[in-house]
């Protein structure tokens, strides 16, 4: 049966436009989320490990039509509380069963960018009641420690300064060129959004100058998490929806560096980073068969950012079927 | 033509609904195409990869159909004998023909 065609209509720009940051103590902890509004079965919007719910900002309000989308920054990141610890799954996956059970939301679509799909495997398995569907954006990626040797011999961070320069902090504009030259994946597709996304990690002072938020020990501990975390999808029972992104280039550039050593930093990424995301999207094929899998070639990781209408399509039909 | 009237005559092309010679007109020269197995940087390179290697026992039933000012999105079935598979595409117009598509669907099912 053919459908109608669906346009993008005026209530996700009104969703775009009127959302304000909200708060929740959740755990003794200070949540921020965002509530783009809509109205029947909940959406939760997870982002990446450093990410906030602004990186949603564009997405999230399409769903607003049939769905009522919210987003949640979690522990540690942008306007949420930052401790020294904990971050374990359990203490991650505890913020989000709170912050439902304080908004009375008795089941939830999940739909989670890069690290949270941690969270969404670890939710699922412990509290499969709650979740209805489970949808990965770029999130089957099961960090190791072999893995996280090979990023750390990238020969691209061996041309990045250890600290960032002292010139990139004078300006907000200063500093938004200097991400430019690092960031392949966000120049491609600067926009709004993405200072929007850049500027919860970053104080500006009166004077214009710009203070990076040091969280250094936060991210580090939730990788360490990650690492010791060991994945079953056997264990979820919700319907699982993975979309995934197959780049085409290294996401991030060597500075100052010529063709060649571009080059070398393309096949080191394709050839020693690359596999171990191929491996952990084996893993789910063999664990959730019944998982719905999409490649998105060509993509970057922030995929519902740079293909937001492929991501939106798929999606939306996945949680509508 | 619409966003979602180029992507519809684009499938009825591509699926033997209409001759294969008609999409050219739908495709701007540089279509940048990009799908699992292949990608292209001009019409003529996507269009003479058809040629040489056209669909044959294809079809498509459409489950979902979206369209902004500048772009449509198709999430169909893909059906050929032992595979059947969903597949979204997507097509951003500009001037009236093609620019774009992405093709996206999971290759392990071929």
């Amino acid at each position: 049966m053919v459908s109608e065609v669906k346009k993008t209509d005026k209530s996700a720009m009104s969703a775009r436009n009127n959302i304000r940051d909200q708060y929740l103590k959740i755990n003794n902890v200070k949540l921020h989320y965002l509530d783009w509004g809509g109205e029947g079965k909940v959406i939760l919007f997870l982002a990446g490990l450093a990410d906030t719910a602004y990186t949603f900002q564009s997405l999230a309000p399409r769903f607003t039509n049939q769905f009522h989308a919210i987003g949640l920054t979690r522990r540690g990141i942008g306007k949420s509380d930052a401790m020294d610890e904990p971050y374990d799954l359990d203490t991650l996956v505890n913020d989000i069963r709170g912050f439902l059970d304080a908004l009375n939301i008795s089941q939830v679509i999940l739909v989670g960018h890069s690290y949270a799909g941690y969270e969404m495997t670890h939710f699922a398995a412990r509290f499969p009641e709650k979740a209805r569907q489970l949808v990965y954006l770029d999130a089957i990626w099961h960090i190791t420690h072999d893995e996280l040797e090979a990023r750390a011999n990238d020969p691209v961070y061996k041309t990045w300064p250890k600290k960032t320069p002292t010139e990139a902090l004078t300006s907000i504009d200063a500093y938004y060129q200097y991400i430019r030259q690092l960031r392949v994946d966000l120049d491609r597709m600067w926009s709004p959004l993405i200072e929007n996304m850049l500027r919860q990690n970053i104080k500006i002072a009166a004077d214009g100058t710009v203070e990076e938020i040091e969280r250094g020990r936060v991210i580090e501990a939730m990788i360490e998490s990650a690492v010791a975390y060991n994945i079953d999808y056997s264990t979820i029972t919700s319907p699982v929806l993975c979309i995934y992104a197959i780049p085409r280039d290294h996401p991030h550039k060597p500075l100052n560096a010529d063709g060649r050593v571009r080059e070398q930093a393309r096949r080191y990424y394709m050839e020693k980073i690359f596999p171990y995301k191929l491996r952990s999207i084996e893993q789910l094929r063999l664990e959730k068969k019944d998982a719905l899998i999409y490649e998105l070639p060509g993509a970057d990781h922030y995929c519902h950012i740079s293909n937001e209408d492929e991501i939106y399509a798929c999606v939306n039909n996945f949680l509508l079927s | 033509m619409r966003p979602i009237e180029l992507a519809l005559n684009y499938m009825a092309s591509f699926f033997g609904e209409a001759p294969l010679d008609s999409m050219e007109s739908l495709l701007a020269k540089d279509l940048v195409f990009k799908g699992p197995f292949h990608e292209f940087n001009s019409a003529q390179s996507y269009l003479e990869s058809i040629k040489v290697d056209p669909p044959q026992e294809v079809s498509y039933r459409l489950v979902e159909q979206y369209e902004t000012r500048h772009s449509a999105c198709l999430v169909y079935e893909f059906i050929k004998p032992g595979i059947k598979t969903l597949m979204a595409q997507t097509f951003r117009v500009k001037n009236g023909k093609i620019t774009a598509i992405t093709l996206i669907f999971d290759s392990k099912a071929f």
